[in-house]
């Protein structure tokens, strides 16, 4: 990765398009944390890309790469929540996902859906992204006690919803497989084991 | 009681682990952001198309020499004879004039910097009288990084340190109203290897993860990472002398969260009808039943639309005092190897490759393997869904070979690198310089809030403060961008600032500059291509680009200074 920023540094465009294109779902991911919808987070992505592409000269150290990238990514988010503001609309709409989905997008999603929405970035930015509470803190702007509650009311919210399913063991797995049970039951089919995507019909 | 406590803690293990893997777990980009992302790789391709001539890139060649054993992570031990002299070169005042370059780096390299002009007019040299003034505003304190340094050595001076056999010395400062400038002298024991030179002509040096500590600053944001730029050249096989520009907007907007937490938990607590530490007690549950009851969703930045107090006025502008002392703190020394000294990456085991083409025989790709795919011709043939498959396939190797081989994806690593660890520590006391500094407040904001506020040109730097409403006020939604032509009607360069709304003034001639406020997409599309096409020198016959942005751009501030 260290060597495409840096190839995308020197103006190599395959380079950035190609980083680009492994970042995508860390993208996808950082700002489903923020938005509700898949379309607002494609308008996100999109607007994303360009902005790096046009100031990827402005980046000097390629180990800021991922930091500077979800630092453009919150932001083009957080203007896209603001639009909404500004226009006295409700926010986004949710959207419960695709027909074709894979089982591992709507678990991803589902467990947002578990935690309040303002958890939620932090919840992403900690577990997916690996950041530490400090960089965390610096990046939404916020202290880091703030950053701590917000996570740790993420995860007893999330234990919450698995107690209330019930632990069958002590595997860790909830009794209840609340995922899969209610993702087949938004798409109405039935989950393909060797693809892991739904089916119909 | 411990196995209890044991079995609270696998549990909590597993929670984590449970969410971690749950959100960790990859899947193809829905639709409508796949085609987003599609979207913005062709308008880059076209993009790119259109600017071809930009890789026209020289690169200076020089020969190949061998990387010595001291530019590797770890490597402390220098030659003890050859250390002292460059140390007692570098600190003794005496011995130093015989250096050409120390105390002059401003008047020999300045012209050749991004940001480029006659420093040595207005630098001051750093010196132990200085040093002095800096030590006399210091508190007592607990010594720093470097002074535990068992490699730091003993006869240091405040400008000057030695770690692992390299000597940094600062000689002269020069701050004005947009930047902070300090020349640097780099002198190593043994040859520095041969260093990347970029398409600008830069050799690719960086201070790794060098921070300032202003005197300024607020309590809990001494530390501020410096968005540094080193901007120099090698004078020889074992110095650099360079000039590190350090932006002071990065200092100077700082956040009161302090103050804002507080009069939100007022602000809840009038709502709620009980006391502040009522809502202390449970501050995240108060703010949830405040946002309830004033019909919000949250409590937080929009409390201002119901008449609470808006986060927004809780940033705030450090004032800059026209002195101040910086500690400048530098942790590593990195290059990037010339491309002929950069060894290749580990290879990708074959084990690797073999999962990877099974994986496509088995997602029916029979007869395509790796290898194959490394050729585009191929990789365009191949269906979306195979491609989908493809990329999948390919992730999971790379996460393999990321897991086998961490050295080889860090920063620095030893295939592109070289580097020296230090640290290396000074504190310097800064006077600003204002001569030939003017600032013109312009104020010249249409109905809409959208203009120019103020231009202050330095010697060196043209720093334009704009006011913009909000992005999703312009025609595409997507924010201003704004842009600078100088009296010839040409873009006025960045310098390699960090900045957009700095421009180095260079050798152009900016008695006039036109500043113009654009839609930021139509400007980054459209207009800036006309500039840079291949054609603009015929184009312009007819019309220029002043005249593109005349007719297109949303605001247009004219400004003048005396030649």
């Amino acid at each position: 990765m260290i060597k495409l920023v840096k190839k995308a540094m020197k103006a190599d465009t395959d380079a950035f398009l190609e980083l680009m294109e492994r970042s995508s779902g860390s993208m996808y991911k950082v700002a489903r944390g923020i938005l509700k919808n898949d379309e607002d987070v494609a308008d996100a992505v999109q607007d994303t890309i360009l902005i790096c592409f046009e100031k990827m000269h402005t980046l000097k150290k390629p180990e800021y790469f991922k930091t500077w990238l979800i630092r453009i990514l919150i932001n083009e988010c957080n203007q896209i929540l603001q639009h909404y503001r500004n226009l006295n609309m409700p926010e986004q709409f949710p959207d419960f996902g695709r027909h074709d989905a894979s089982l591992a997008e709507f678990e991803f999603k589902e467990m947002l859906e578990l935690v309040d929405e303002k958890y939620r970035i932090v919840l992403v930015l900690y577990y997916v992204e690996g950041f530490k509470i400090p960089e965390i803190a610096g990046l939404l702007d916020m202290k880091e006690n703030t950053v701590k509650t917000r996570l740790s009311r993420a995860r007893e919210q999330i234990r919450t919803a698995y107690t209330d399913g019930g632990f069958s063991d002590n595997s860790g797995e909830p009794k209840v497989h609340m995922y899969t049970d209610s993702a087949r039951e938004k798409q109405g089919g039935d989950l393909n084991e060797e693809t892991n995507r739904f089916q119909f019909g | 009681m411990k196995k209890q406590i044991d079995f609270n803690l696998a549990k909590e293990e597993r929670l984590d682990d449970r969410i971690r893997t749950t959100l960790q777990r990859e899947f193809p980009l829905p639709d409508d952001v796949a085609e987003a992302k599609n979207k913005a790789f062709a308008q880059i391709r076209d993009r790119q198309a259109k600017q071809e001539y930009a890789n026209g890139v020289a690169r200076k060649t020089k020969d190949r020499r061998h990387m010595r054993s001291l530019f590797v992570r770890g490597a402390g031990t220098v030659a003890a004879a050859v250390a002292v002299f460059s140390m007692v070169c570098i600190s003794n005042p005496a011995l130093a004039a015989n250096i050409p370059l120390f105390g002059h780096i401003f008047e020999e390299i300045g012209s050749s910097l991004g940001f480029s002009g006659d420093y040595s007019k207005y630098a001051q040299p750093l010196t132990e009288d200085s040093a002095l003034q800096a030590a006399e505003n210091k508190e007592s304190e607990a010594p720093s990084e470097a002074e535990q340094n068992p490699e730091t050595k003993a006869a240091d001076s405040a400008y000057s340190k030695t770690v692992n056999g390299v000597t940094m010395t600062l000689s002269e400062v020069y701050c004005n109203d947009a930047a902070l400038y300090l020349s640097l002298l780099i002198e190593s024991e043994e040859a520095f290897p041969e260093t990347f030179v970029d398409q600008w002509e830069k050799q690719g040096i960086h201070l790794n993860e060098s921070y300032g500590e202003f005197s300024y600053n607020q309590e809990g944001q001494e530390k501020i990472y410096l968005n540094n730029y080193l901007d120099g050249k090698f004078v020889d096989d074992h110095t650099y002398a360079g000039i590190l520009r350090i932006d002071l907007q990065d200092t100077e907007t700082a956040y009161d969260s302090e103050g804002f937490e507080k009069v939100k938990k007022e602000f809840a607590a009038a709502t709620l009808g009980i006391s502040v530490e009522e809502v202390e007690a449970d501050t995240e549950a108060a703010y949830a039943k405040a946002a309830e009851q004033l019909g919000l969703e949250h409590f937080w930045d929009n409390l201002s639309d119901v008449g609470g107090p808006s986060f927004q006025d809780y940033l705030y502008k450090v004032s800059i005092p026209d002195e101040f002392t910086v500690k400048l703190g530098i942790p590593m020394l990195v290059g990037n190897l010339s491309e002929e000294l950069q060894t290749p990456l580990p290879e990708i085991p074959q084990e690797l490759i073999d999962q990877y083409n099974a994986g496509l025989e088995e997602n029916g790709m029979d007869g395509v393997e790796y290898k194959d795919l490394l050729d585009a011709e191929i990789y365009e043939n191949l269906t979306d869904e195979q491609r989908e498959i493809e990329y999948e396939l390919d992730k999971e190797m790379h996460r393999e070979y990321s897991r086998l081989y961490p050295e080889a994806v860090a920063y620095p690593n030893k295939y592109n690198n070289w580097w020296i660890d230090g640290p290396w520590d000074f504190e310097v006391s800064v006077k600003k310089n204002h001569e030939d500094t003017i600032v013109k407040e312009v104020g010249d904001i249409d109905e809409n809030g959208l203009g120019v506020v103020s231009v202050t040109k330095t010697p060196f730097e043209i720093t334009v403060e704009t006011q913009e409403p909000d992005p999703s006020t312009s025609p595409s939604g997507a924010g201003y961008f704004v842009v600078a032509l100088d009296a010839d009607g040409d873009i006025l360069p960045y310098g390699s600032g960090e900045r957009i709304n700095v421009w180095a003034i260079q050798d152009r001639d900016i008695s006039r500059i036109d500043i113009y406020l654009c839609d930021c997409i139509e400007y980054l599309d459209e207009l800036k291509g006309y500039y840079w096409s291949d054609t603009y020198e015929e184009d312009k016959k007819t019309k220029t680009f002043k005249q593109l942005l005349d007719e297109r751009a949303l605001h247009h501030t004219e400004v003048t200074f005396e030649k």
